[in-house]
């Protein structure tokens, strides 16, 4: 212990000297060590979300970004189904189906348009107020609530889909009904709405309001037999009330409206490999298995990251490189003193001790940096993660 | 004290020096002055009393034990223990405050426990040797009679039977110089310290016992 005290005090002394060697030999082993454990913390952050998702139907395409979408909200231009083939799902009788429109974001968190039976398969339960139960109302996730400073009572506007469309709808006002309560998952960062609101803020539905009659004559700035301009006091969104709920309305035909994708929940595996063969045959639809979408992409990081280990290798060659000759230097200009201390009386291990002891205890002191960096990174990674996944 | 009986040392793969005791005594609590010219083997001298070195031949016997049948490790402990140090050039280390580097040796020891009489022991010597608001400071912030009093305190705070210094005075001026032998020389009357001083310095002579010139025992003068 005492000749402990000797080696911390030399590196007190050289302290500027050993802070530099300590944040290299911190850095040389955090990178390998914090890439190992966040591609850890990613896989379980994909896999668990993966595997807690059976099968998703969606047009075809990239089966990652079907998954990415379906599963993850992070938002892709993906081709949609028309809701006909939930239905057809639904009256197959193979499986129970929950359709998905996710599209629109609302300060920039994903709108999820779906049924109540995804909060029931996903047991999100508001912590706060309730489910969407009509057109116009959001659930909102516990990380948006947290980041938007969102209460039940408040409103969320969405995003205009593009500020150049000059056919674009306005965005839709939504009533906050309630915040789901914290799932760690991509769920805590989407706002929830019926499929209907969805398919408003699309402009599929749309509801009339009576500029002609009910607007303060004020605000009409030119009216023609065909035409009514008013100013700005009205307001440039749409906005679902109960005094207008009755005007919305949908044009077309419903089986024919997008879905981005469909969870599928087969009864049994013979149902599952029955629906299985359907989509591999079929020209325009896909059915994937997220966790074989994962693993397949896991596949591909874990070779990058072999690649990285070895690269880690050398740079780890090169420290320890560096590392030796700062020792055989400082073993160089210590000489006198060692030779000191062992005409005093030190013994020969006493002097190994000190020769490596300034190494041994930063790369000690290092190690414990990297691994208290790591630990740290990774726990925000970890959060960040499972609210992507 | 200290006995050499026809003791020959060489050093390894040299021919041109060695260096004969037929017979050496040193008393317990004498003060010697080894003098000669450079090269006579006054620092071999004090080598092979400290177990530094080992003879070719012969015997050695210091504080009742023989050096020639200690091994390397006890013959460490022994010179740790019993004998103090001091150097020419002060040897300490940059890195210590004055009351470690007093402390070294207890470093070195681990067997050697650091109570609070050791603290006490420290804080006398260092006021006699005049040091007490110098003892938080590091070798580089004292002046260069500081540092050798540093040493010299180093040298006695295992309360050694056998003093050796080497040529303590030569980096000092006169006044530190004198400062210096004086602190040796109280020290070793008080504890009745062997004290065995390498010198050129002909002016300190008279403050020793006795005097032996080192050349009488070399074959080969001014070698090595």
């Amino acid at each position: 212990m005492r000749t402990l005290r000797l080696t911390f005090r030399h590196l007190w002394f050289q302290r500027w000297r050993s802070l530099i060697l300590l944040l290299a030999i911190s850095l040389t082993i955090t990178v390998p060590i914090g890439i190992h454990w966040l591609i850890a913390a990613f896989q379980r952050s994909m896999v668990a979300r993966a595997v807690s998702t059976p099968f998703l139907v969606g047009a075809k395409g990239s089966p990652f970004d079907l998954m990415l979408n379906d599963a993850y909200f992070s938002l892709r231009r993906i081709d949609t189904v028309p809701y006909g083939e939930f239905e057809g799902l639904e009256n197959d009788g193979f499986a129970a189906a929950i359709p998905l429109h996710i599209f629109f974001t609302a300060k920039k968190c994903p709108i999820v348009g779906t049924t109540p039976e995804y909060y029931e398969f996903r047991h999100l339960m508001p912590v706060t107020g309730t489910v969407p139960l009509q057109i116009g109302d959001a659930t909102i996730g516990s990380a948006v609530a947290r980041r938007l400073n969102l209460h039940v009572g408040d409103t969320l506007l969405s995003d205009p889909a593009g500020i150049y469309d000059i056919a674009r709808t306005f965005p839709l006002n939504m009533h906050i009904v309630g915040v789901f309560r914290e799932s760690s998952t991509a769920d805590d960062q989407a706002v929830f709405v019926d499929l209907k609101t969805a398919w408003i803020i699309e402009g599929i539905g749309h509801g009339h309001q009576d500029i002609v009659n009910k607007v303060a004559s004020e605000a009409v700035l030119e009216r023609t037999a065909s035409n009514v301009t008013v100013d700005d006091s009205v307001p440039p969104y749409t906005e679902i009330t109960d005094s207008n709920i009755e005007s919305f309305h949908f044009h077309g035909d419903e089986s024919q409206f997008p879905l981005m994708g469909i969870i599928v929940l087969p009864k049994d595996d013979k149902s599952a490999t029955i629906l299985r063969g359907r989509y591999h045959v079929s020209k325009d639809r896909q059915m994937i298995e997220p966790l074989a979408v994962v693993e397949e992409f896991l596949a591909v990081v874990f070779r990058v990251e072999r690649f990285f280990d070895l690269v880690f290798v050398f740079v780890a060659a090169a420290t320890m490189a560096f590392i030796s000759l700062i020792l055989l230097l400082s073993i160089q200009i210590r000489k006198r003193e060692f030779a000191t201390l062992r005409k005093i009386g030190a013994s020969r291990a006493t002097l190994v001790w000190l020769c490596i002891g300034d190494v041994v205890v930063l790369l000690i002191g290092a190690s414990l940096i990297a691994i208290a960096i790591s630990c740290v990174g990774v726990a925000f990674a970890e959060e960040w993660l499972k609210a992507v996944g | 004290m200290i006995v050499f009986q026809d003791v020959r040392f060489r050093y390894p793969g040299s021919d041109a020096f060695a260096l004969d005791v037929p017979e050496l005594r040193i008393g317990e609590g004498e003060k010697i002055a080894l003098v000669g010219p450079s090269g006579s083997g006054k620092t071999t001298i004090v080598s092979l009393i400290a177990g530094i070195l080992s003879p070719e031949r012969g015997s050695i016997v210091v504080d009742d034990v023989a050096l020639e049948r200690a091994d390397d490790s006890a013959r460490r402990v022994f010179r740790l223990r019993r004998i103090g140090l001091v150097f020419q050039e002060f040897e300490l280390l940059e890195y210590l405050s004055a009351t470690e580097n007093i402390l070294l040796p207890y470093f070195l020891d681990g067997t050697m426990l650091l109570e609070d009489k050791t603290w006490v022991a420290v804080r006398e010597l260092a006021a006699r040797c005049g040091l007490s608001d110098k003892l938080d400071r590091l070798p580089a912030e004292l002046s260069q009679g500081e540092r050798q009093r540093v040493a010299i305190c180093r040298a006695l705070v295992m309360k050694p039977k056998l003093l050796i210094a080497d040529e303590p005075t030569a980096n000092l001026d006169s006044v530190n110089a004198a400062t210096a032998m004086d602190i040796l020389i109280e020290f070793s009357r008080r504890d009745k310290i062997t004290c065995i001083v390498i010198t050129h310095d002909k002016q300190l002579l008279p403050a020793f016992d006795r005097v032996i010139d080192v050349s009488r025992f070399s074959g080969l003068r001014g070698a090595p």
